[in-house]
């Protein structure tokens, strides 16, 4: 599977052929940290930026995280007007495809590729992978990459205390409510809280995607806290008015909040108001320790795929190797919605009696986690 | 007192017992040795680990390769191989492209030559990748022979209170794809506090290093018993009876010597504890004849009273010590900071986990367990000799010192600082 995703990427990027003179002036722009560590920001489009880490070394680079594969060719030419060395070492952020889609092209050419262990749960080229924490010396700066609970499974920052700078990668930005991720608001704030007792007044925070402002600081976390709190506050007193979900976020109070907060930003509230209250107002399906027990396990689809199924004490963590890893909250003895799902994702169960779980039924719709999971009858093991 | 004896005391004891593999006896001669010889802190890495060396090196006799015989290799699994003596048990595994190598040994000048011969004998493929099951220069004393080659170093975090060659650090557990296998490490804080256990699940192999031993009870670290049996209870759940488990000295072994040794190490901890608390001292616990016959049934030897028996008793003192001391600090923020020796080397006191803990990068980490307000034990490592640390408060400027009082500079591979530091800020812990 992962080596058929592998070559499917490939097919579609590795034929893209670009010259130096492809080269946009302005594509990339470069942000010295230190006389070791840059920040180097990508320009996709008027409103769309991203950004990367790079870390010179004796004898080769280390870079937080890799790109696209159709660009590799590019940030190649902006590494070698920052040192001719080879890459050495990639650190993913996360999964997301723009943070990983040249780590195969790296790691062909020599480059240790190290993420966290959940990447395994997808398609992505890895390594090397670490649990809670992780750090190298290079060029004299120590590089630590750390797991938090914000925005993916496999999220991690990336600190280098010396040059004063966290790559925080998408767990947070400020343009925009970055996606809170599998913990929902809980771990989205944990993540924030790490950076922020890490930092102090002069600490550079560098976000994954930026618009118009690339690099963020201190007191723009403590912002983010304040405004993700506020949200919350509000959507919480219109559910107790008795308003829906769908009015909640059609509210003309939350069409103020983001346009206050976010006046260049065109996005739709509706995401962020129905995963906050997925993840934080809705209250769980209660089960007895005895009845989590019955749901835990291995369930298989006809072709042999397996997804596991294990309580974390709060929620439910569902995962399969190179496919997918992702939280539930139960609904009701035989429906569990997925804490990220906008759109009524969830795994139905059938249930044989009262003792015994007999298959897991994915309701996904037309969703992103509906690319990714078979439908059918998955039969527990 | 020094509990430790003199070198050609345990020549004698050697000879006497009969055992002639006793790579862990040797480690304990070089600790005994001692270096306080030398007056400064400003060694270099390099210079330390040269010093370590040449102490082993005069003490290998019984080693069971020969200074002018080759290292060899044995096949274990597939693409699997193991080489025994200089140093550790090391494990070469075959990658498609490309060598992994378990343990680097550096009981001799000339190890790291020969141990790399051997891998030729096996490969030409590049060493990409080297893991250590800890610290120790037994274990680790070839890495920077080998980062030189362009292999890369991965260590537990701890490694950086060590002068020992690494580059990448992982805190809990890290996974490696390489040669078919997921090889996976384990911290385990047992033996010393950055040791791990690395377990490969497809060719079903567990190295333990110095966290097992089927014939010694070796030293468990200062964590004591709550340490061991986690790292037992995980080693046991990744295992079973078909497992290969690899100790760091010696024969290779299995589940049930594994499941032995707990049960061996469990008995002797209960025994020398429940005597300690009677009022026993070290020697008197050493005479007892049930202490000895744990030891003996275990280890097949009767050695009353020989010094590695008098050493595990203290260490399992130590442990116990240890762990009470935790519930004993109630103003950690007296002491934690940043402290500067005269020559400029910075000692760090640091608050983790319930355990004071003094530290330097390349040097050496060990916990503080009190011994009265100001003094306390440094705890940590093996066959440590009374190094103790005074905090000290100057009553008219406030400012905190430190002196670090050692007998011998060098502790097994940590290199101790001593003199008086002197706080530089009251802000970390």
């Amino acid at each position: 599977m992962f080596r058929r995703i592998t070559l499917l990427f490939l097919a579609l990027f590795i034929s893209v052929n670009v010259k130096a003179s492809d080269v946009l002036a302005n594509e990339y722009k470069v942000t010295k940290i230190n006389q070791r560590v840059f920040v180097i920001t990508q320009t996709w489009s008027e409103k769309f930026k991203a950004n990367m880490g790079v870390v010179i070394g004796d004898d080769g680079l280390l870079l937080i995280n890799t790109m696209m594969l159709r660009d590799v060719k590019k940030l190649e030419l902006e590494l070698r007007r920052l040192a001719d060395k080879p890459v050495k070492y990639v650190i993913n952020s996360n999964w997301d495809t723009y943070n990983v889609q040249a780590n195969e092209y790296f790691a062909q050419k020599g480059a240790i590729i190290i993420a966290q262990e959940d990447n395994q749960f997808w398609p992505v080229h890895r390594q090397l992978l670490f649990k809670n924490q992780f750090s190298l010396r290079l060029g004299g700066e120590d590089v630590i990459a750390y797991k938090t609970k914000a925005h993916s499974f496999g999220h991690v920052n990336v600190h280098l205390p010396s040059a004063n700078v966290i790559f925080m990668a998408d767990s947070y930005r400020n343009d925009w409510m970055t996606v809170a991720g599998p913990y929902g608001l809980e771990g989205h704030l944990q993540g924030i809280e790490s950076a922020v007792v890490r930092s102090d007044e002069n600490t550079i925070i560098v976000p994954g995607n930026t618009f118009n402002k690339p690099l963020s600081n201190l007191a723009d976390l403590k912002k983010e806290k304040y405004i993700r709190m506020t949200l919350k506050n509000m959507v919480t007193s219109l559910r107790e008015q008795g308003l829906s979900d769908k009015e909640v976020f059609e509210h003309n109070d939350v069409k103020q909040f983001f346009k206050k907060h976010y006046p260049d930003r065109e996005f739709s509230a509706k995401s962020n108001v129905l995963k906050l209250i997925n993840s934080e107002l809705k209250s769980p399906f209660y089960l007895s320790p005895s009845q989590i027990q019955k749901y835990e396990g291995k369930y298989q689809s006809k072709s042999g795929e397996q997804i596991e199924l294990k309580y974390d004490g709060k929620y439910f963590v569902a995962k399969s190797q190179n496919r997918f890893i992702t939280t539930l909250l139960p609904e009701s003895i035989n429906a569990f919605s997925f804490v990220t799902g906008t759109g009524g994702e969830s795994f139905s169960f059938e249930l044989e009696s009262d003792t015994q779980v007999s298959y897991l039924i994915p309701k996904l719709g037309d969703s992103y986690f509906g690319r990714l999971i078979p439908s059918g009858k998955w039969v527990k093991m | 007192m020094s509990l430790l004896p003199s070198v050609s005391g345990i020549k004698k004891w050697l000879s006497v017992s009969g055992i002639k593999k006793g790579v862990l006896f040797l480690i304990f001669l070089s600790s005994a040795v001692g270096v306080s010889a030398h007056s400064t802190n400003q060694l270099s890495n390099q210079q330390r680990i040269q010093h370590q060396v040449n102490i082993q090196h005069e003490n290998i006799k019984d080693d069971p390769i020969r200074s002018e015989d080759p290292l060899k290799f044995n096949k274990l699994r597939d693409n699997i191989f193991i080489a025994k003596g200089e140093g550790a048990n090391s494990a070469l595994v075959v990658g498609e492209d490309a060598l992994l190598l378990i343990e680097t040994k550096g009981m001799r000048p000339h190890t790291s030559q020969k141990l790399l011969a051997a891998i030729r004998e096996i490969s030409d493929k590049p060493i990409k990748f080297v893991l250590n099951t800890h610290s120790h220069f037994d274990h680790s004393g070839g890495n920077a022979f080998f980062a030189k080659l362009g292999t890369t170093v991965i260590a537990q975090e701890n490694y950086q209170y060590t002068p020992i060659s690494h580059q990448l650090r992982f805190k809990d557990k890290f996974s490696l794809s390489f040669g078919g296998q997921t090889i996976t490490a384990y911290h385990v804080p047992v033996h010393t506090v950055d040791s791990t256990i690395i377990h490969l699940p497809e060719s079903n192999l567990l190295f333990m290093g110095d966290n097992f031993s089927s014939k010694w009870l070796l030293y468990e670290g200062a964590n004591g018993e709550r340490a061991l049996h986690q790292a037992m209870d995980l080693a046991i759940s990744l295992i079973n009876e078909d497992t290969l488990v690899v100790p760091g000295h010696g024969d290779v072994s299995n589940y049930n010597s594994l499941k032995r040794s707990l049960v061996a190490k469990d008995a002797f901890r209960e025994r020398v504890s429940s005597l300690y608390k009677k009022g026993l001292n070290v020697k008197q616990i050493a005479n007892d004849k049930t202490t000895q016959e744990i030891l003996t049934e275990y280890e097949g030897i009767k050695n009353e009273g020989h010094p590695v028996h008098l050493r595990s008793i203290q260490d399992v003192i130590d442990a116990n010590l240890a762990e009470s001391g935790r519930k004993t600090i109630v103003q950690p923020e007296k002491f934690t900071g940043q402290y500067q020796l005269p020559d400029g080397n910075t000692l760090n006191v640091v608050f983790e986990e319930g355990a004071l803990v003094l530290r330097h990068d390349g040097y050496f980490t060990a916990q503080l367990r009190p011994v009265s307000r100001d003094i306390f034990d440094l705890v940590g490592f093996p066959y440590t000799q009374n190094e103790q640390v005074q905090f000290f408060t100057d009553p008219i400027s406030g400012k905190r010192s430190l002196t670090l009082q050692v007998p011998n500079r060098f502790v097994m591979n940590y290199w101790l600082l001593a003199g008086t530091a002197v706080e530089t800020n009251k802000s970390e812990g």
